[in-house]
This record gives structure tokens, sequence and C-alpha cells, in this order.
């Protein structure tokens, strides 16, 4: 009999711990969404790599394709825009003529490269900046956010990391991590984003005994140090299953809304979707 | 209840199939390090050898840590499983089919007593078969590469969706740490075979049946399609045992699902037990 | 003075969904009995001493087994009961000494001395320390009874305990079963389709058929309550004839030689006088003995020749 009582107390006990221990339902990393109306500024991200996949001849951005970059940012209206893989500054120049002049915007310095990195804000004060790497300077916008008491001045970076060296992928990450988080430091919303090619999975690695993934996660992990990754349930943002864009917060980015990756949104032969992140300050 | 349990202690460690459990899972260890070998062999052009230490002295991600979490991972799923399931399901099928089940029957003792040593030799045995292949493989992966931190990436053993790192010290533990939650998601299975055993009198029977269940379950599981089924099968709960190798445990989850697996566990025992107290022994 | 019941069995029944396996079946096992438990195959003898033993439940019905209701306090119970079930199994790659000393502690446990003993009567203490795969059959029987002596028992059930073995080895449990119960006082339910053997050792019997009691009491009562005569008459026909018109009577016939009449003590000088009457010159009238065989095939209604070969028997008797 006691051997029954002892089967039924266990069964009990499991189930009290069962019930007691219940996970909430789907992961909330970055603290609870907020559900209802609020009346903290919101403040709507998107980056996107309208660069060509990596077999065509060019692979940047194709000025015919920026009728539909603008025409997507439009739709969507985000109150910045990262964009990698531009030429130079005349694709910008006429990106921007293409959204009405409701934003503005600015190239990272070339530096002997073929492509750059771009943000584009609609606050008419914004300043900008250019993020020194040993590659191509990744381009910033600094402008403020809210009114009144709840301003807050928002630094906004656009990366782009080399697809094919995950060392160089790793030094320019933590140069890029290196300056952001000084300045994330000084109180102000500091946000990341970009491509950074990052290969986070050994499934996709053909070869166990490299250090590339090593590599790509260390700096992964650099930026996780300061920074949380705002999209990271948002899911792939490149062709076979890839999550190589992110937005990157800092702590003071506040509360997460919403993360999307607008699947649809690529033309001609671009390999990345946008991601658009919705946050509250 | 200690002599029950004294006795099926020593039919267990007296029969073959024991040893034969601990030297299959030897054999087993000796494929992944030669799998792991002949696969650096293509890679590395015949320098194995010195890509092992490559690996090792780099301080590179793969060690003799990784080894032992790659190879415990595969292992948990099917083999380890299959001789749990063995045990248990010939526990009391199994004597039912010899007669000596009824010699024991005849005896002053309760039934349920009976059935419950065999489940506690039944667990001691899972637990010596984790342990036992734990350090196996940790023996082998420091003799062969070495230890090192265990790093941890997002990949075929799904366990972390970011990477992560555990230091070694507190790695070793983690593998520990496994040996009893592994053990304890390993006695849902061992109470299913048990509760089979109980039902029919063919020890055959009991294991095939708790093995196509479980098998069927972990395989429908995995394929993508039925995802939206995943979280109704228990071998889906079973999976509780991996995340002590997460960066950061999450004993939240960890407990709950521990809980569940620990529901299944004691409710079918329960039942088994009160179904072999009534059960009529005509073999 | 009423005896002191070992074993009593009241309107115990086994259904097995709609067969049904035992039927109301009452038993009573005195203290100090040999008790015969006689059934061809499937009438229910293993059924009943399964529930005897609580290895089966009873659909309906009711067992105290030395003054225990098995329902309630069933392992009090078995504390003083031996047993074999059918062919007596045990641990294969253990040894016979090995198997008696777990069997034991399962019984609360008996001392070393005691298990070679045991060993001892059965005559396996020699090989006791061999595995039991490779025992022979009789050697299994033997450990099995064996077994059923480790509760120091004061009731021992032996289901088919000769059951495969040779002549010699049938004799050697005979004599071990004598010695249970002249030597240790123990008593004994023995189940067996071995007439002879129950026969030979058992004062009481009880016969089942199709799990329904055909018979109950001593195997005195049953062997003398009817009688077969043989009658040696001139004008054999006629005298068949007259004899067979009675229904009372049951008529058989040896050829031209003899007839075979079963009937009553008090039927006898009834049949004699009337045969005397009649103008019958009667040389023999001869009460035969009937054996345990013949009534036992009598009484199930066994399909075999109920003429020609019993009294092929008689004759040679």
């Amino acid at each position: 009999m006691w051997i029954k009582l002892i089967l039924a107390a266990l069964l009990g006990l499991s189930l009290a711990t069962a019930l007691r221990f219940e996970p909430t339902r789907g992961r909330t990393p970055l603290g609870a969404q907020r559900r209802g109306a609020s009346d903290r500024p919101r403040l709507k991200l998107m980056t996107w790599n309208v660069g060509y996949a990596a077999l065509e001849d060019d692979t940047r951005a194709h000025t015919e394709d920026l009728l539909a970059v603008a025409e997507t940012i439009s739709q969507r209206d985000p109150d910045a825009v990262a964009l990698q893989e531009l030429t130079g500054p005349e694709q910008l120049k006429f990106l921007l003529a293409h959204l009405g002049g409701r934003y503005r915007g600015h190239v990272g310095r070339l530096n002997g490269g073929d492509r750059v990195e771009a943000v584009l804000v609609k606050d008419r004060g914004a300043r900008f900046a250019s993020v020194p790497t040993t590659r191509a300077d990744a381009a910033s916008a600094i402008f403020r956010a809210g009114t009144g008491e709840q301003a807050r001045e928002v630094v906004f970076v656009s990366a782009h990391a080399d697809a094919f060296s995950a060392v160089r992928r790793r030094r320019y990450t933590e140069e890029v991590v290196e300056w952001a988080a000084a300045r994330s430091g000084r109180g102000s919303v500091v946000l990341i984003a970009g491509d950074f090619n990052f290969e986070l999975s050994s499934a996709n690695e053909t070869n166990l005994y490299t250090d590339n993934l090593k590599h790509d996660s260390e700096a992964y992990n650099s930026l996780l140090k300061y920074f949380r990754d705002l999209g990271r349930d948002a899911g792939d943002t490149a062709i076979n299953e890839r999550r190589i864009d992110y937005i990157f917060g800092s702590p003071e980015t506040g509360l997460l809304v919403r993360a999307e990756v607008l699947r649809g949104a690529a033309v001609g032969r671009m390999d990345h979707w946008p991601l658009v992140v919705e946050i509250e300050l | 209840m200690l002599t029950q349990i004294k006795l099926e202690f020593l039919k267990l460690i007296r029969s073959k199939s024991f040893y034969l459990s601990f030297a299959v899972l030897l054999g087993f260890v000796v494929l992944m390090l030669w799998g792991f070998y002949s696969y650096v062999e293509r890679k590395a052009g015949g320098q194995a050898v010195e890509q092992f230490k490559y690996t090792y002295e780099s301080k590179s991600y793969f060690n003799g840590l990784t080894f032992a979490l790659y190879s415990v991972m595969f292992s948990f799923s099917l083999l380890i499983p299959l001789f749990v399931t063995m045990t248990a399901g010939s526990s009391v099928a199994g004597e039912a089919r010899s007669g000596t089940l009824r010699m024991i029957c005849v005896r002053p003792v309760s039934r349920v007593s009976i059935f419950f040593a065999k489940f506690l030799i039944v667990a001691l045995h899972t637990y010596l078969l984790m342990a036992f292949f734990i350090g196996l493989n940790l023996l082998v992966g420091l003799v062969f590469i070495g230890w090192g931190n265990l790093e941890l990436y997002p990949g075929p053993l799904n366990l972390v969706d970011e990477p992560g790192k555990i230091m070694v010290d507190d790695a070793l533990w983690r593998f520990v740490y496994a040996s009893f939650s592994g053990t304890w998601a390993l006695l849902v299975i061992a109470a299913f075979a048990m509760f089979f055993s109980v039902l029919f009198e063919s020890p055959v029977m009991a294991v095939v049946v708790t093995l196509a269940i479980y098998v069927m379950l972990y395989i429908i599981g995995r394929v993508e399609f039925f995802e939206h089924l995943r979280p109704y099968f228990f071998t889906t709960d079973m999976d509780f045992w991996r995340d002590v190798f997460k960066p950061v445990i999450p004993w939240r989850s960890f407990y709950h699902y521990g809980g569940v697996c620990g529901v299944y566990t004691f409710g079918t025992l329960l039942v088994a037990a009160l179904v072999f107290e009534r059960k009529d022994i005509t073999s | 003075m009423t005896a002191e019941l070992v074993l009593q069995t009241e309107a115990l029944t086994k259904k097995y969904r709609r067969r049904l396996a035992v039927d109301q079946l009452s038993l009573a096992v005195e203290r100090g009995d040999v008790f015969g438990f006689l059934g061809q195959n499937g009438a229910g003898k293993s059924t009943t001493i399964r529930m005897v033993l609580g290895l089966v439940r009873p659909t309906s019905g009711r067992v105290r087994l030395l003054g225990h209701d098995m329902r309630r306090d069933a392992r009090r119970a078995l504390r003083r009961v031996g047993a074999i079930v059918e062919a007596p199994a045990f641990y294969e790659h253990f040894s016979g000494r090995e198997n008696l000393r777990m069997l034991a502690a399962m019984s609360g446990g008996a001392e070393r001395g005691y298990i070679d003993e045991v060993l001892g009567i059965v005559g396996l203490r020699e090989r006791a320390g061999d595995p039991v795969r490779v025992y022979s059959h009789g050697m299994r029987q033997r450990l099995g009874i064996a077994q059923a002596l480790l509760p120091d028992p004061e009731f021992i059930i032996l289901d088919e305990p000769t059951d495969g073995l040779d002549p010699q080895g049938i004799r050697e449990v005979r004599d071990l079963i004598r010695r249970l119960r002249d030597e240790m006082g123990l008593t004994v339910l023995l189940s067996s389709h071995l007439l002879h053997e129950v026969e030979q050792i058992c004062n009481r019997v009880a016969i089942i058929d199709y799990g329904r009691l055909l018979y109950q009491g001593t195997l005195e009562n049953l062997v003398t309550k009817d009688k077969t005569v043989k009658l040696t008459v001139d004008r054999l026909e006629e005298a068949f004839d007259l004899l067979s018109s009675d229904p009372a009577l049951a008529v058989s016939r040896n050829g031209l030689q003899s007839l075979y009449v079963k009937m009553s003590d008090e039927q006898i000088p009834q049949v004699n006088r009337l045969l005397v009457e009649r103008g019958f010159c009667v040389a023999e009238l001869s009460p035969q003995r009937e054996t345990l065989e013949q009534v036992f095939l009598r009484l199930t209604g066994a399909k075999a020749p109920r003429v020609s070969p019993i009294t092929k028997r008689f004759i040679g008797n």
C-alpha cells in the first residue's frame, strides 16, 4: 500500500512542479512586449542590403531597383533606414529624390572599396558621421526621437561586414562595437543595423575544423555584450535560410513592439529582404 | 522491500544483456571516434592526428568535451532508449514467459513491491548506462583530443539558437547533471515499457510496442511538416534533459518539463502497478 | 470433532470471458490430508490452484487458506504455504542453491543450514552448486519441491509434480511426498493425472470436470460406492437380456464367458435371487473392486472405450 502512496505522491509532486514552473509561452528575450496603447515615443527602423546575390556580375545595388526600394520605404514609413551595398553617393541622391524629400541621408566612406553603407532619417536636424573601420567606413546618423521630456538622442549605424572572411568580419564588428559602445555609455540610444554575414550554425559549416564559426560566434557575442539582437525572432533575412541582417539595440532601447522581415520586397536579383523593427523608447 | 531490490539487483548483474549493453555503448564510442577521425582525415588530407592536436592547442571550438557532447546527444535518442526498453520491457513479461513470475508471486510479498523493486533496478540500470556512457566519452575525449571550453553553436544538435560557451570546469559539471537529467527523461520510456511488460505476456511484444511508439513519435516530432503536433508528444518533453548544456540553464522550463516527464513516469507506473496487482498470472 | 481445514474454497468460480473455467467449486482439505486433486487436462485444476495461491483472481467465491481469507490476507496466508504450480521454473544462470536462497529470501528468509537440509531432502545437495540450466527435468522437479519446502510450510501444493518424469523419478517423488506427510507432518494437495500414483498416496480426493466438482471424499468411499460384479451363468445371452431390461443395472459382457454388472451392495442378493428364480445356474457372482482410473473415467465421462479395455483388465485381475 505504501508503495502505491509513494507513486501517487511522486505523481502529485511532478504535476505540481510542472504547473508551478509553467514556462511562459513564446520567447521574449528582450523583455515583455507591451500590448495596448502607450504614450512613449516609438521608433521604426529598417535595414536592407539592396545588393545582388554573390554569383551576379555586379553584386552592388542596381539603380533601377532603387525605385522599388523607395516604394517599400515609403509604404513602411520607417524613421531611419540603413542600406548596404550602394555604389556610392549618387545612388543615395537618387533614392532620396524618389522619397519625396522626406528623408535625409548619408553614405560612409569608400576607403578604396566599391560599395558603401547609407543611413536615411526623417529627422531634419539629424547629424551624420562616419564610423571608422579598417574596411570601408560605416555610416551613422545622430538624431532626436520623441518630443519634450521624452525626447532621446538616437545614434543609428549602418554596417556591412565582409561576406567572405570570418576573421575580417570579426575585426570589423569589434571596431563598430567599440565605436558604438562608447556612444551608448553617454546615454544615447544606440542602434546598429546592417548585414554582418555571420555564419553561426555549425549545420551550414562544411568543415568542423575551421575557426570560422568561432570567429563569427565571438564577433556576434561581442555585439551581444553591449547590445540586444532586436530582430532575433523575425526569421531569415536572406535566401538559403540565412539570418545575416541584424538590428542591435543598446540597453536603453526600451521595449520591442514588433520585428518583421518583409519577404517579397526584394526585386531583381537581390538576395536579402528588409528587416523592420519597431521599438518603444 | 530491500530484499526484493537486492534480488532484482542480483538478477540484473548476473544477466548477459546487462554487460552487452555496456559493450555496445563502448562499440558506439569507438565508431564515433573512428567517424570523427576519418572525417578529419578527409578534410585534413591525412593529417588527422596533427589536426586534432592543432584544434586542441589552438583552443579551437572542437575538443574532447565537444566530442563527448556530440556522442551523448546522438546516442541518447535511440541507442540508450533501446537498452532501457529491453531491460524494462522484459522485467515482468520476461519472468512471466520463463515461469519464474509465478514462482515469486506465490511468496508472501505484495506484487506492487515486486513491481516497484523491478522499476528501481531499471532506473539504476538506466543511470549506470548514462553515467558509463558520459564518463567513457569524456575519457576518450580527454585521451584523444583533450578537454577545453565547451563551445556551443546553433546547428545539428539543435541545442542553442545563438552561440555560447561553457567554461571547462562548469562544462564537466554539466555532464554530471546530464547523467541525472538524461536518466530522468529515459524513465518515461522505462515506465511505458514496464506498463507493456505487465500488459503482455511476451517480452518481445512489450519491447517492440514501446520502441514502436517512441520511434514513431520521435520521427514525427522531427519532421518539419508536423511541427504543430510536437508539443503533444512525450518525446518532446523528454528533450528537457539537454537544457543542462545551454550556456545558461533555463531552470524554469527545465523544472517544468522535468515535472511533465515525472507525470508520465509515475502516472504510467501507478497504472501499471495497479494492473499488475490485479492481473491473472496464467503463464 | 470437526477436522481443522487447511484449505477451504467456497463456490469458487472463474470465468474467462464466456468460458467457465471453474464453476462453483467448494473444496475442503483437512490437516494431515494427502489430498488428490484429479481432473482431465483443461478440467480447471491449475486454475483452481492458481486461485488458491492468489495468482488468479476468482470471478466469485472465496478461498480460505490456513484460516486466512486470500482476498484480504493473502500475504499472511502464503507465509506457511509451499507450492509448485505446473512446471517449476528457475533463474537458469543461477545455481540451484542460489535459486533457493533467492526464493527463501522472498519467503522471509531461511538459514543456510535449512537450505542445505531441504536440498538433502530432495537429494540435490551434491548438485546444488551447478547452474540450473544444466539440470535434468527430474532435478528441476525435485528443486521445485525443495523451493516449496523453503517457507517451512504447514501446507504444500504440488501441481503435477511428476509431470514428465521417468518411472524412477515418479517413484522418487512419490516416496518424497510420503516422507513429507509421515516425517514432516505436512498437509499435501497433489494435483495429478497419474491416478495410480494418487491412489497409492492420497487418503482423500476431489475429482473435477469442466470446472465442476464431481466427487470429494475418501478414496475408499469413491472406489467402493459402486461395485462391478462378475457374473458367470449358463445361458449367458438370456441372462444378459434379462438384466439389461432393468434400468437400474449397467450390464456389459465379455464374449460368451461372463457378464459384468454395476450394482450397489443391496442389489447383489436381489440379482442373485432373480437369476435363480428364472432357472439360471449361477456359477460365479464375485464383486470386482473398481480402480480409481475406472471411477475417474466413469465420472468424467471420458471418451475412452468403456467396455472392452476395462473388461480386459478385469480378466487380467
